[in-house]
């Protein structure tokens, strides 16, 4: 009979904590009898069955907790969602504004987080991470050296070397162009892709003499096959000659860097690639062997160049030979603005939760009346915040529903600008997945919620705290300084006009570098008016220069021939387009090119280059601009002297500041020796003496003209007229684009011209027919659209910018209507209240626009410095993260950490040394007094650390704008500037005008 | 009163614990335990604690039943008990779901399932 009774304080005592699981205020009011129930049943039990009634007691109890605290905390909340609801069905306008708000910010952040999913979509392979680049922009790959990557066993697993290129394809109704890539026999292994029919390549391919045997895309086969499922054995003709099909890819799949493939071909490796490295990127891609990191296979890297006699392994810009596969990916070009784009709406978002929060702690002053009676009825704190919290959390996922419907139609809007603009630009291929899936979903739900408890919290802890007198004697109304009771209004003046300000003129500077790229050609080539396709010779029917020069002289007297045609001509490397990833015709990269040596002592420097074969007549006629010199001309034929227009950057390399004009440069084809996977400063030495030194093909340089702004990193390039090609790359003549200016509208010339081409050579395929305004604006649709949303999120933050801060100092000054009130009544002039009023503004505005421009100069880099922290990369936008730089990083946040703590004990040894713990009733003194220091010290370095980070970033800021760097966009932070100046004191003007109308005694009535 | 009568109708039918607590108290008000020894003494439903306060809870909110303001005699009372008793309204309703009850078991008896049972049984 003892031993229950022993147990019983233990039952009881944890039936108790137990108890706790409750909602309080459930708890509140049945704790105390529910814990007499269960020690009357405990006392029952025990005298009845003994231990064992009351293990069964025990578990009877826990069934019975599982059940009922989870009902009871679902009954609180439907409760709280009943009453939340019906607040917010009583002041619709309100509600319609907030939800409005954050429907605006969370569907632009949905919408551009879908953009980014999409084009940081994985790679269509197996284990994409573990596939590596081996990459040298200059190089063509031997046999000899593609063995030797293959022999590196111990680091990769397979390695593949690929060229693409176009072929002909007949055999059909009509000649197809299609761009097809050669492949090594491991191509598809290392990949780690299965065609959905048929099979691969056999290892038998590799070989100087590859079997004619081709693999065909999904859409191929789907577009000219009708998807025959007996086309597996079929043979079909590129460029004349017969290939066995053998396998069908699955659809979607593309090899690396380029979309548009659609026939691959075993490799041969008879005929150097030349000319083609270049405009591939890629000449081998390898998969790495389980466990090798990146740093092991660039160490080995480096070895074998030492083995070959090339010194890598100093050399930190080796590592750009292998890289992971994935930076190659467009995401890479357009990741910087798709993050411009990110950030964009997370101030938009950030602007839309600190209105929200404005409207809510307006409210909060509104409804301390109900809050007061219900505090006076019983409800505790929590209770409150729980209320309040539930409140705003129903706002943003009414928000975040509403939201995902803006998300979706912005989604959709991209998705059908990019597809209408027929783009090739590579951001296209990674953005037509944009759309809505779970991720996106997830997402929304995540930053609603944290929305909803960003922005409802403060309000939520300041409505709770409700003070049973002030409602009454109406102390809600001193001056609303930063620093007084309103401060958490004012601050939210601050934060809105600095964070308006900071994310305008980032704006303002991407938008005005976006359309200086792309008006530099616009205004001077009318784009609208002329006509571009691609032809394509075959080597089988036009085996040497002399019949290419012949059969693009026919075409284009041909096509010249028609009325509607004002010029025509013939193009290889496109001026207008940035070349990258789109296969490019005429553009022979590979070649060297010498400047005439100064003198003896100084020799000239050798540099690989592009260069682009052009109709004599063609520069002119399309009117790309020339800095110095002449067009060529029609007596620029084979036989005369061989003649060059050169771009800017070129004419800089090579003659660094005097005149080009009549100076001549050498062609050179590069040694093969020399063309291979290298960054080694000595072998670029040696390739730049021996180009200087081989004999080539001399040109006169005659012309200068502008290089493309924005397309920098494209290398300096060359025009000569292509019938003066060397015969050395004449390859490079195969493919050209036919340029057609047209008296009348271009469109309706395609089959005249068509059938021009064809009564040259009736198996000419002819493609890509465009007009040049569709081939710029589909380089730059999608480019274009993403700075369309910028400077629509753009605008609506500063809408929101302007009707927050509006609202607030309306707010602020309507709080001091009462002391307003009592100042005129006291004898002061209105004039005077008003000017009070102003002054007040203007501060705000004032301590806005200074965090505005400091954090102009410090974001930039901070982020900078955030992604190189959080990613270890060194090589990243900002410089990379030197030991210098790290050293400077440790240092300001030291210095930041002193500062905050020197201010913190001078401020805590004035002011605050009484609230320092009393040793008092037995608590151990040292302990808690160490707690306290402890607790405080490690808040105050945390904001040491974050003021440091702050300060070095500043720092690096201006000095990146004293090196030259752009960081501010001055126009347009002083138009903000004056913009939000103007809301604010029209917001302070107009109220303060409001309440000094109004009869002093009235207002102190009215409290 | 049709309108008393309609909400009472509202709230059927009852939840087991709420009919059965409604039942115990219909012989005049009890304390917590109580009321769980007259529910548990009577079938086979075993309230716990927490279904029970829950279920008062409720109860307390629909107007079924109010705490009392009577105290029993000093002697035997434990001031920490609350004691309960039924409003009129809780009793409409607890007639109201008898009688839905009964309704429902003339229903069965017509089909000649009860005396299945009993014969089974």
């Amino acid at each position: 009979m003892n031993r229950p009774k022993q147990t019983l304080p233990g039952l009881d005592r944890v039936y108790r904590l137990l108890l706790k699981g409750y909602p309080a205020e459930f708890r509140e009011k049945y704790e105390t009898p529910m814990a007499q129930v269960f020690r009357d049943r405990c006392r029952d039990e025990s005298a009845r069955r003994g231990t064992w009634g009351l293990v069964l007691l025990s578990l009877h109890t826990l069934a019975d907790l599982v059940r009922t605290v989870p009902a009871e905390h679902l009954d609180q909340l439907g409760q709280d969602i009943r009453y939340g609801g019906r607040i917010l069905l009583e002041s619709p306008g309100f509600t319609t504004m907030a939800v409005l708000a954050l429907a605006l910010g969370i569907g632009a952040n949905s919408a551009i987080f879908s953009a980014m999913t999409a084009a940081l979509k994985p790679l269509p392979y197996k284990e994409p991470e573990r596939l590596v680049v081996l990459n040298e922009p200059w190089a063509t790959l031997s046999k000899a050296h593609f063995d030797k990557w293959r022999g590196q066993t111990n680091i990769f697993e397979s390695v593949a070397a690929f060229s693409w290129d176009g072929v002909n394809l007949t055999g059909g109704e009509r000649a197809e162009y299609v761009i097809r890539a050669q492949v090594s026999s491991d191509f598809f292994g290392v990949l780690g892709v299965t065609p959905s029919l048929g099979r691969t390549f056999l290892g038998r391919e590799d070989g100087s003499r590859p079997t004619r045997e081709v693999v065909i895309s999904y859409d191929l086969w789907q577009r000219r096959y009708h998807s025959d499922p007996g086309l597996i054995g079929k043979s079909c003709s590129l460029n004349g000659e017969q290939f066995e099909v053998v396998g069908i890819m699955p659809a979607g799949f593309y090899p690396p860097g380029n979309e548009s493939v659609e026939a691959w071909t075993p490799l041969g490796w008879e005929t150097p690639k030349t000319g083609t490295s270049a405009q591939l990127g890629l000449p081998v891609i390898a998969r790495l062997r389980p466990g090798v990191t990146m740093e092991k296979a660039r160490t080995e890297i480096g070895r074998i160049g030492q083995e070959s006699g090339q010194d890598a392994h100093e050399d930190p810009s080796a590592k750009s030979v292998i890289e992971p596969l994935n930076q190659n990916e467009p995401a890479k070009y357009f990741g910087p603005t798709l993050t411009i784009l990110q950030i964009c709406v997370t101030f938009l978002l950030l602007l839309a939760c600190a209105n929200v929060a404005a409207l809510l702690l307006a409210r909060a002053t509104q409804r301390q009346k109900e809050m007061s009676i219900r505090t006076t009825l019983g409800a505790s704190g929590p209770r409150l915040i729980r209320q309040l919290l539930t409140e705003s959390l129903m706002l943003g996922l009414l928000g975040g529903a509403l939201g995902l419907v803006f998300a979706l139609g912005i989604t959709h809007l991209m998705a059908s600008a990019l597809s209408s603009a027929r783009t090739e630009s590579p951001l296209y291929g990674a953005l037509k997945g944009i759309g809505m899936n779970g991720r996106v979903l997830g997402f929304t739900l995540l930053i609603t919620l944290l929305t909803g408890v960003v922005f409802g919290l403060t309000p939520a802890m300041r409505g709770s705290k409700a003070n049973l007198r002030e409602p009454i004697q109406g102390q809600g109304s001193r001056w609303g300084s930063i620093f007084g009771r309103q401060y958490i209004h004012s601050w939210l003046v601050v934060l809105e006009v600095a964070v308006a300000l900071v994310l305008l003129t980032r704006v303002a500077l991407v938008i005005q570098q976006f359309r200086e790229n792309r008006d530099e050609f616009r205004e001077a080539l009318h784009p609208a008016q002329v006509l571009t396709m691609e032809i394509y010779l075959s080597e089988k029917q036009y085996p040497d220069k002399n019949r290419i020069v012949c059969a693009y002289q026919q075409v284009i007297q041909k096509v010249k021939g028609l009325d509607a045609v004002q010029s025509a001509g013939v193009l290889g490397r496109e001026p207008w387009s940035d070349n990258s990833g789109s296969f490019s015709a005429g553009g022979f990269n590979c070649i060297g090119i010498a400047g005439e040596p100064r003198s003896p002592s100084s020799p000239s420097k050798g540099l690989a280059a592009f260069a682009g074969a052009v109709d004599p007549a063609l520069l002119q006629a399309m009117r790309i601009p020339l800095r110095k010199g002449r067009y060529f001309t029609e007596q620029d034929l084979a036989d005369s002297v061989p003649s060059a227009i050169i771009d800017q950057g070129l004419a800089d390399t090579l003659f660094r500041g005097e005149d080009p004009m009549g100076k001549t440069v050498k062609l050179v084809d590069i040694p093969d020796e020399l063309k291979v996977l290298t960054t080694s400063p000595s072998l670029l030495e040696k390739r730049s003496q021996k180009i200087a030194e081989q004999p080539g093909t001399l040109y006169s340089v005659v012309g200068v003209r502008g290089k493309p702004v924005g397309y920098e990193w494209v290398n300096e390039s060359l025009y000569i007229p292509y019938t003066q090609v060397p015969h050395s790359i004449t390859q490079s003549l195969r493919y050209m684009n036919l340029i057609v200016r047209a008296r009348s509208d271009p469109k309706t010339l395609e089959p005249a011209v068509s059938a021009a081409i064809w009564a040259v050579d009736k198996d000419l395929p002819i493609s890509r027919i465009r007009t040049l305004e569709q081939r710029i604006r589909g380089w730059s649709a999608p480019e274009r659209l993403l700075n369309q949303l910028l400077a629509f999120f753009t605008a609506a933050a500063m809408i929101l910018a302007a009707v927050g801060i509006f609202g607030l100092m309306t707010y602020v000054v309507g709080q001091r209507a009462r002391e307003i009130g009592v100042r005129l009544s006291l004898g002061a002039r209105p004039s005077q209240m008003l000017r009070l009023v102003m002054i007040q503004g203007m501060q705000l505005i004032l301590i806005g626009v200074t965090f505005g421009l400091i954090l102009t100069f410090t974001l930039p880099v901070f982020i900078g410095m955030l992604y190189e922290i959080v990613t270890l990369n060194p090589q990243t936008f900002s410089g990379g993260l030197s030991p210098q730089r790290v050293m400077i990083l440790l240092l300001g946040i030291l210095a930041g950490t002193a500062l905050i703590l020197a201010i913190s004990g001078i401020y805590t040894l004035r002011r605050e040394s009484s609230s320092l713990p009393q040793p008092s009733r037995g608590v151990v003194p040292v302990v808690s007094a160490f707690k306290w220091l402890l607790g405080r010290a490690s808040r105050l370095t945390l904001f040491g650390v974050v003021l440091g980070l702050l300060l070095v970033s500043f720092g690096f800021g201006v000095f990146a704008s004293w090196e030259g760097a752009t960081m501010t966009h001055p126009p347009t932070f002083v138009v903000a500037s004056l913009l939000l100046a103007g809301v604010t004191l029209l917001a302070c003007y107009l109220t303060a005008r409001r309440v000094g109308k109004i009869d002093p005694t009235e207002l102190m009535r009215q409290g | 009163m049709k309108k008393v009568m309609k909400e009472a109708d509202s709230l059927l039918p009852l939840t087991p614990a709420i009919f059965h607590i409604l039942l115990a108290l219909a012989d005049g008000e009890r304390h917590g335990y109580a009321i769980m020894q007259e529910v548990g003494s009577r079938g086979n439903l075993r309230l716990g604690p927490g279904t029970l306060y829950g279920s008062i809870k409720r109860m307390l909110a629909d107007g079924l039943i109010k705490e009392s303001d009577e105290r029993p005699d000093p002697e035997i009372d434990d001031e920490r008990r609350r004691y309960y008793r039924l409003t009129d309204f809780g009793e409409r309703v607890v007639s109201a779901e008898v009688e839905r009850m009964s309704k429902l078991v003339r229903h069965a008896r017509s089909k000649s399932l009860l005396r299945v049972s009993k014969s089974k049984a």
